[in-house]
């Protein structure tokens, strides 16, 4: 820890600029690069001192300084110049560009290493990446940044991406089970959504086993190691910024009601059609000609401005560095009225001291306070499914109690008449109007109904995370580090629901109200030394240590409801709505369950480097965790791992025979290493034991009184160890022309191997699964990055790219485990599945095949006696019989595609010039499938391609069936009819920036000054007909593919300013 | 320099810390199974375990309705899916129009749930008895764990009877079998059938079994008894072809005089909540409110309602959109499901015209529109001509679907049971408030008296016992209301007899297959010549409807009928369809289970 802070001080000693004071001698000068172009922004400092100016556009300074004085000129890429001022007052000096520092120190794990020295794949991003980017989430900010990770993202405030580091391998079937593990300044944390970007000094991710085989049992999905900023030596650096952001939503896939209607006349006929407007049409006087047309999208969602802002504070000298950081984000989602917001104010305090020469002690912490309100989506009923499947003929309000259908109409009239006998309900709605129900089908309410139906449903609490830890340093190259991190949290939400009526199937006669507090403290302590020493040219690394983790959580809850006619509470005002406030007749519940988890491990790494030619490093560790997971005989787990690397570069036959303008370096690697997985296993699955009192009957017909009743608790498997991923990484890293073109490939083969697994066991057993270990899941892909930087004049860019590959396949299943199943999208009746099956990727979507429309009857012979049935008739779907059996069924269903992508890819374009900076970057994935499950039988909406290419009289060449063939076959809406590919490229961001002169802002003690404007994901490359490919494809694990209406990915225009003094 | 050296040492002791027994976090709410089965207490314990599991599983909801009702009743020739349309309740469904495959989640909860059910009883059995793997003596043994092992073995012999009843070569589960065993299916229906009286008559001679004590003793309804276990070995025997046998124990119940027919007027009770262990109720699985239990978060939203049969209401009520507005019998949003199919009804009603047992089955169009309270209507309490043209009776534009002019009413879930069956007398509401209006509090109909008469009089048919069978038959005949009594004990008069009686009440699929066994009807005609797939009806309300150019199509309410094909290939499959095939998963993990029948085609077909 102690060289990486030493590191990044240097580092963000070079990059920020110091103020001058005055002196007895005026210094002026030019700055210029090797092609003799002058050099902005170049930090000049007189060293010891808190001395210091930057050079402005044309690379030109002027600074005061003492005559015998010393003057040192950085620039970030640069080597730095020191120039003996011996009474000079001009001096012109011209920088080179330093390859070393192409070479960052990377964060490994317990230490640091140099990237050059690295010998397995980890991925870093620096801060300089991940400035004035629009998302307020570390794990949203590496989207496209780098190669073999995959982050998924949900347009909904608040909703945290996710990582994915080389696709998954484990049979998880909920989503925090294939996280990574994330480590932020050494503390073990469960998401990263707290950190605001602009805090972090840097992001590593350990991709390979060897790399992430130090962190064991929790690193089989890879590690996302994260530094925060530390101050650096020099003048205290003030930094705002600030962003305004414009949220706007995509476009409307969705039919029009000209559009809707041709298409339900084709599907259920022009009669019926004409019948049902007759029975339910009407005019409305907020529609043009009184012709109801409602775009829903554009009734649900409004743009909105959302502000973040950022004041940091850092400096630092030789005794101690500190860091101070206040974010605040302030987001409400495009979701009219303010039920999607997510706020969070977040301070973060680094700071270290060195109390001895040999003796340092330091604490980063952060303090979050957050809270959330959220609009449901991605789900049967959800407030996004009903925005897209509501039809257009319904208006979105009813201005007139005549609009209001039988039903509503008379609760309505009844409440209002004060009628004893009818709940005093809710009828949803605002200023305008209340809100409108469709009345040619069943419906829950419109997306708008579905906002408001919970009148209170917050949550919100803080955090307080962070580290405390003590350098000893007692020889030269020993550091012994010992380190208490910990994570307090607290939690609130409430919600609150009275009565309310949107039509027969949305509505609630009951009062209903809930708190529930959660508390949680987490402590880990970690003791380690690491000892470097050289031996000639033998260079090593020893480092030992041990870690103890203890979580612990406990949550009190209460509940309380009311039958209709009973009430809940004295009042409804909102200074009543409290559980303390519930009336006696009211049916309350309480719950409380506190939980502990703990694990230890002793971990060691041994590393050697010969003459910067050949770099070995081996890693171990044992992990044991508590006994809810694995029972004492089989509880550690033992993790190792080896890797080398070979800098061809550095040996003479290269140097001697290579230019180094055309090649520069050159590396292999290779690496291979065990890790496990955890995180499927819980609740003691090994023990035999009885649930007490889990059940209860009542023997008496009449009376009450409940007798208690106990069970097994499972079938046990005593023979459970740990899933274990084993992973070969063959590495290539590479730089060219000076250095400007770099290259780096990686292969990577893992294998998981004793795959937990939950195993269908006869149910005459008395239960349906036991968990076990066996099968194998196979994770291969290739990893591309190239980088390209130069300079033309004044001119700077930077191009780099990433690409992967990743293929997944289930190698084998535990012995006697059956393919497993999900039928996630089961509630709207369609039959996809989900399925993990031999031979093919985790979860892939399990569906019919369509092979066209039926141009003719067609008929199937029975083998066993010629005779022929009649299959499917004339402009029917043909679906594949792929049992050839003459019917279409569950055994017809297969692999039709897979809801994770093959590929993913990013690009980052960087261009400067004269105070301009602009940035282009993008991100996608490919190889993914996209199955909607919005479409359904009746007047219900759907995407205007399946009007676009349906057959009709008007379109005889439509390539699908028309409608009327196959509204609600559900067989046909799960094949390959309805799936799309998910394929996109989003823009993530254009930024045009201006970084204002600095002789103008110095006038005003301004050091650094920036404007800038940007379009983020502003603009997306899809043939996805639906709203959002990339929120799509975002649902759980195991219904990865099934788009149910979610919230899209908005469209964001932001200005912003960055400002240090 | 050298002071440092003493924290380094310190430092380094650090590396030495050891928290192992930190792990060791105890399990919370368990206990060792180790010590356990060794007392009257946990004798107890267990045998509660069975009655809550079995009535979690067997009869609880799944999803939104109870695997063995949907199955056993639609798959009957007098019911029909209904629901919204062809594409409704597609999981009940398939099993209405014969167009379910081995993958079907409602069949397989059907399987599991059994023998879950059947794996709780086991746990008494097998830690109680020496009726285990390796034969072991129990840890613990008295007069009171042998009640409890006689009634775990009625439970489990009467969970055997519907598994070989449904899948008719089902694995005997006679122990508690081990993580690794797999069970057999190589017992022939028959064989199964024969353990299942034999199970029930040790039960019964165990002289161990709670008897019921009198007509009027509620509580001994909710648990097994002799009377209970006479009623599955004698049911067991009609299924075995063996009307001797069934006569026996049937004729045992009934001479008991333990129970006995409830009045005409209350016949309806049987179906709700006030019929809750009546004395016509031979086993119910047991279902109250208990507000200790359902005034529970956790307990609410898990056991209650799946006991409670939860959107059992919704699926089985009237379609709710389909009317004009709600008639105010009950308060939920009814899905319309199961209904009754026309052609029965019809006969039905020219059978029974106005009888209390018709009148508790299906409702007629006149008495569907203005007979029951309609209270959101134009007219609540209007003349007959004014509630002939209210438009806010009635079924609305569109139809109502699976329904001809006939209205199902004995699946009803009642929140204000209907003077047309209460005659005005106060009466408990089905739905327990706490758990919504959509739940059921009404109990899981098993075995009630009627069935058992029916069956017996069956049993007696050529027999010496006729005259008792008669008797049997006519108690029933005259407790309908019908007026319709036989004079002689027939085939004909006991089968159509029990059609009307117990509608729904899963007994006339496994009847039909039964007889066509014997030969006494004919599937194929039943299923597939009578064109009841053919013709699902669609009941319309002519003061509803509006042609194109939105004028109605009459002025008051006249009901009419449109006819619809079911899609696809229907036809029940003689030699197929009698029975079920094991569900897929099941087969797939169990390497020894085999389809049998016309399912045996898919034993060795891969997982997909």
């Amino acid at each position: 820890m102690n060289l990486k802070k030493h590191v990044l001080g240097i580092l963000l000693a070079i990059a920020v600029p110091v103020c001058a004071t005055a002196q007895n001698v005026t210094v002026k000068g030019q700055v210029k690069d090797d092609a003799g172009e002058p050099l902005a922004l170049v930090s000049i400092a007189e060293p010891g001192t808190t001395n210091g100016t930057v050079t402005d556009l044309d690379g030109n300074y002027s600074i005061s300084v003492a005559s015998n004085g010393t003057l040192q000129f950085s620039f970030m890429g640069y080597t730095t110049v020191t120039e003996q001022v011996n009474g000079r007052t001009t001096i012109n000096v011209t920088l080179s560009e330093d390859a070393e520092l192409l070479d960052e120190i990377v964060v490994i794990g317990y230490g640091v290493q140099k990237k050059s020295d690295l010998t397995g794949a980890v991925a870093s991003v620096r801060a300089e990446a991940l400035k004035n980017i629009s998302t307020t989430d570390a794990a949203a900010a590496l989207q496209g940044k780098v190669s073999g990770i995959n982050v998924l993202t949900n347009g909904a405030p608040g909703q945290g991406a996710k990582i994915r580091v080389r696709g998954y391998s484990t049979n998880a079937t909920r989503s925090e089970e294939i996280d990574p593990l994330y480590i932020v300044d050494g503390l073990q944390v469960s998401s990263i959504q707290y950190l605001d970007p602009s805090m972090i000094e840097s992001m590593e991710i350990l991709k390979d086993a060897a790399s992430a085989a130090i962190y064991g049992a929790q690193a089989g999905n890879g590690v996302v190691l994260i530094t925060t900023k530390s101050g650096s030596e020099g003048q205290a650096t003030i930094t705002y910024s600030g962003k305004a952001t414009h949220q706007s939503y995509p476009k409307n896939p969705m039919m029009n009601r000209e559009e809707f209607l041709k298409y339900k006349r084709m599907e259920l006929g022009d009669n019926k059609v004409a019948t049902d407007l007759g029975n339910f049409d009407y005019s409305h006087p907020l529609y043009a000609n009184g012709v109801i047309d409602t775009d829903w999208m554009d009734a649900y969602m409004e743009p909105t401005w959302s502000q973040q802002h950022s004041l940091s504070v850092s400096g630092g000298n030789k005794q101690g560095h500190y860091f101070t950081s206040l974010n605040m984000v302030n987001n409400n989602g495009v979701v009219k009225g303010d039920k999607d917001v997510y706020k969070r104010l977040t301070a973060q305090i680094n700071a270290d001291y060195n109390i001895k020469k040999w003796f340092q002690v330091g604490s980063n912490m952060s303090i979050e306070k957050w809270s959330t309100s959220s609009v449901s989506q991605q789900s049967y009923t959800s407030s996004f499914e009903q925005m897209l499947t509501m039809d257009p003929l319904t208006p979105v309000y009813w201005t007139d109690v005549n609009q209001m259908p039988n039903d509503f109409r008379s609760r309505y009239d009844k409440v209002m008449a004060g009628d004893p006998n009818t709940p005093v309900y809710r009828f949803l709605g605002d200023e305008n109007g209340w809100f409108a129900n469709t009345l040619y089908e069943e419906s829950e309410g419109t997306a708008l109904a579905k906002r408001d139906i919970a009148e209170q449903n917050t949550n919100g609490g803080f955090n307080i995370n962070g580290t405390l830890y003590a350098n000893l340093m007692p020889i030269q190259g020993l550091t012994i580090t010992t380190r208490l991190g910990y994570r307090i949290s607290q939690s609130v939400s409430h919600s609150y629901q009275s009565p309310y009526y949107v039509g027969g199937r949305g509505s609630s006669d009951n009062y209903s109200i809930s708190a529930t507090a959660n508390t949680g403290y987490y402590y880990q302590w970690e003791n380690f030394a690491n000892y470097n020493f050289s031996v000639g040219s033998n260079n090593f690394g020893i480092m030992a240590g041990m870690s103890y983790r203890e979580d612990n959580s406990d949550n009190v809850g209460g509940n309380a409801s009311a039958a209709p006619g009973v009430d809940l509470l004295p009042s409804y005002n909102e200074n009543f709505l409290f559980l303390s406030k519930v009336l006696a007749g009211a049916t309350k519940g309480i719950s409380n369950l506190p939980t502990k988890s703990a694990s230890l491990a002793y971990f060691g790494r041994l590393s050697y480097n010969y003459d910067n030619r050949y770099n070995f490093q081996a890693n171990f560790r044992a992990d044991a965790f508590d006994a809810s997971k694995l029972p004492e005989y089989n509880r550690w787990g033992y993790f190792p791992s080896f890797s080398a690397g070979w800098t061809i570069s550095n040996e003479s036959f290269f140097k001697d025979n290579l230019d180094p303008s055309i090649f520069n370096f050159l590396k292999v690697r290779a690496s291979w290493g065990q890790n496990g997985n955890i995180s499927v296993l819980r609740d003691y699955p090994y023990a035999a034991t009885i649930s007490i009192g889990n059940s209860w009957y009542q023997y008496g017909v009449d009376q009450l009184g409940t007798t208690y009743g106990s069970a097994p608790s499972g079938l046990p498997n005593s023979n459970l160890r740990w899933e274990t991923s084993e992973q070969l990484d063959l590495g290539l890293d590479a730089r060219f022309l000076d250095n400007r073109l770099t290259l780096g490939i990686d292969y990577y083969n893992k294998q998981t191997k004793d795959l937990l697994f939950s195993v269908s066991v006869p149910p005459e057993l008395g239960v349906s699964s036991t968990m076990a270990n066996g099968g194998n899941v196979l994770n291969t892909g290739l990893e591309f990055e190239l980088g390209w930087r130069d300079r033309i004049g004044g001119f700077t860019y930077s191009v780099d790219a990433n690409f992967s590959t990743l293929h997944n396949e289930v190698l084998a299943l535990a012995e006697g485990a059956a393919p497993q199943y999900k039928t996630d999208a089961s509630s709207t009746n369609y039959e996809i599945r989900t399925a993990f099956e031999v031979g093919y990727p985790i979860w892939y979507l399990n569906g019919y095949v369509y092979e066209g429309v039926a141009e003719e009857d067609i008929y199937w012979t029975n083998p066993a006696d010629n005779s022929q049935v009649l299959m499917f008739k004339k402009g029917d779907a043909i679906l594949q019989d792929k049992n050839n059996d003459g019917q279409i069924g569950t055994d017809d269903m297969q692999f039709i595609g897979q809801g994770t992508p093959t590929f993913t890819y990013g690009v980052n374009i960087n261009l400067a010039w004269k105070g301009f900076d602009f940035t282009v970057q993008g991100s996608g994935i490919g190889g993914n499938s996209i199955l909607p499950v919005i479409t359904r039988p009746g007047y219900r909406n759907t995407f205007k391609y399946f009007l676009e290419n349906s057959r009709s009289e008007d379109n005889p060449n439509g390539t699908l069936p028309n409608p009327a063939n196959v509204t609600g076959d559900y067989k046909y809406w799960s094949s390959t009819a309805n799936l799309f590919k998910g394929d996109f490229f989003r823009f993530k961001q254009i930024q045009l920036g201006y970084t204002i002169p600095n002789k103008i802002t110095k006038k005003a003690a301004i050091s650094d000054l920036r404007f800038y404007a940007s379009l983020d994901d502003f603009f997306t490359i899809t043939s996805y007909p639906g709203l959002d490919p990339e929120t799509a494809s975002t649902n759980n694990t195991t219904g990865v593919g099934l788009d149910w209406g979610s919230y899209p990915t908005m469209k964001k225009f932001i200005l912003g300013v960055n400002l240090t003094f | 320099m050298k002071k440092i050296f003493v924290p380094a040492i310190l430092a380094l002791g650090l590396f030495a810390v050891s928290c192992e027994d930190k792990l060791d976090i105890p399990q919370k709410g368990v206990t060792s199974t180790i010590e356990y089965y060794s007392s009257d207490a946990e004798a107890a314990s267990a045998l509660t375990n069975m009655y809550a599991q079995y009535i979690e599983n067997v009869c609880g909801t799944e999803g939104i309705d109870n695997p063995e009702q949907v199955i056993l009743n639609y798959a009957a020739d007098d019911v029909l899916a209904a629901g919204s349309g062809f594409t409704d309740h597609d999981a009940f469904r398939i099993f209405d129009e014969f167009q379910y495959d081995e993958a079907s989640a409602t069949l397989q909860q059907a399987y599991q749930r059994y023998y879950y059910s059947i794996y709780h009883a086991n746990l008494v059995i097998s830690n109680f008895t020496n009726e285990n793997r390796n034969n072991l003596a129990p840890k613990y043994t008295s007069a009171y764990t042998d009640s409890c092992v006689a009634e775990a073995r009625v439970m489990r012999a009467y969970l055997h009877m519907m598994t070989a009843l449904i899948w008719n070569q089902p694995p005997l589960m006679d122990r508690i079998y081990e993580g690794d065993e797999f069970p057999t299916n190589n017992k022939t229906q028959s064989e199964i059938l024969d353990w299942v009286i034999s199970e029930c008559e040790t039960a019964i001679s165990s002289g161990r079994l709670l008897k019921r004590n009198g007509p009027n003793d509620k509580n001994s309804t909710a648990r097994m008894t002799v009377g209970f276990a006479q009623f599955i070995a004698g049911k067991a025997a009609m299924f075995n072809n063996n009307p001797e046998k069934a006569r026996k124990h049937l004729g045992d119940l009934i001479e008991s005089q333990d129970y006995d027919l409830v009045p005409s007027n209350l016949y309806w009770t049987n179906f709700h909540v006030d019929g809750d262990g009546n004395c016509e109720t031979i086993f119910e699985p047991n279902f109250i409110n208990d507000p200790g239990m359902t005034g529970i978060a956790w307990a609410r939203w898990s056991l209650p309602l799946m006991r409670d049969r939860w959107m059992v209401a919704n699926v089985f009520n009237w379609r709710s959109k389909a009317l004009n507005s709600t008639p105010n019998v009950s308060n939920t949003d009814g899905w319309g499901g199961g209904q009754i199919q026309e052609d029965f009804a019809q006969k039905f009603l020219a059978h029974d015209g106005n009888s209390p047992r018709r009148l508790a089955t299906f409702l007629t169009e006149d008495e569907f529109l203005y007979q029951i309270p309609w209270p959101d209507s134009q007219y609540p309490n209007g003349t007959a001509a004014e509630m002939a043209s209210d438009t806010l009776r009635g079924i609305k534009a569109g139809g109502m679907f699976g329904t001809g002019k006939y209205f199902k009413w004995k699946t009803m879930s009642f929140l204000n049971p209907p003077a047309i069956l209460t005659g005005g007398a106060p009466a408990h509401a089905d739905n327990v408030p706490q758990l919504g209006d959509n739940s059921n509090e009404s109990n899981f109909w098993v075995a009630r008296y009627a069935e058992a008469l029916l069956l017996y009089a069956e049993a007696c048919i050529g027999s010496p016992d006729a005259a008792k069978g008669l008797a049997a038959l006519k108690a029933v005949q005259t407790r309908s209301g019908s007026g319709k009594i036989s004079s002689e004990l027939t085939f004909e008069a006991v089968m159509e007899e029990k059609q009307y009686e117990l509608w729904f009440e899963s007994c006339r699929f496994l009847d039909l297959v039964r007889w066509s066994k014997q030969g006494k009807v004919d599937l194929a005609a039943i299923y597939n010549t009578s064109g009841i797939h053919q013709h699902v009806p669609t009941v319309h309300d002519k003061l509803s409807e509006k042609d194109a150019q939105g004028n109605r199509l009459g002025t008051v309410h006249e009901f009419y009928v449109t006819y619809d094909a079911v899609p696809g290939n229907s036809d029940f499959v003689v030699g197929k369809h009698e029975y079920l095939p094991f569900p897929r998963d099941v087969r797939v993990a169990n390497k020894n289970l085999k389809n049998v029948l016309g399912w045996a085609y898919l034993n060795g077909a891969a997982a997909e």
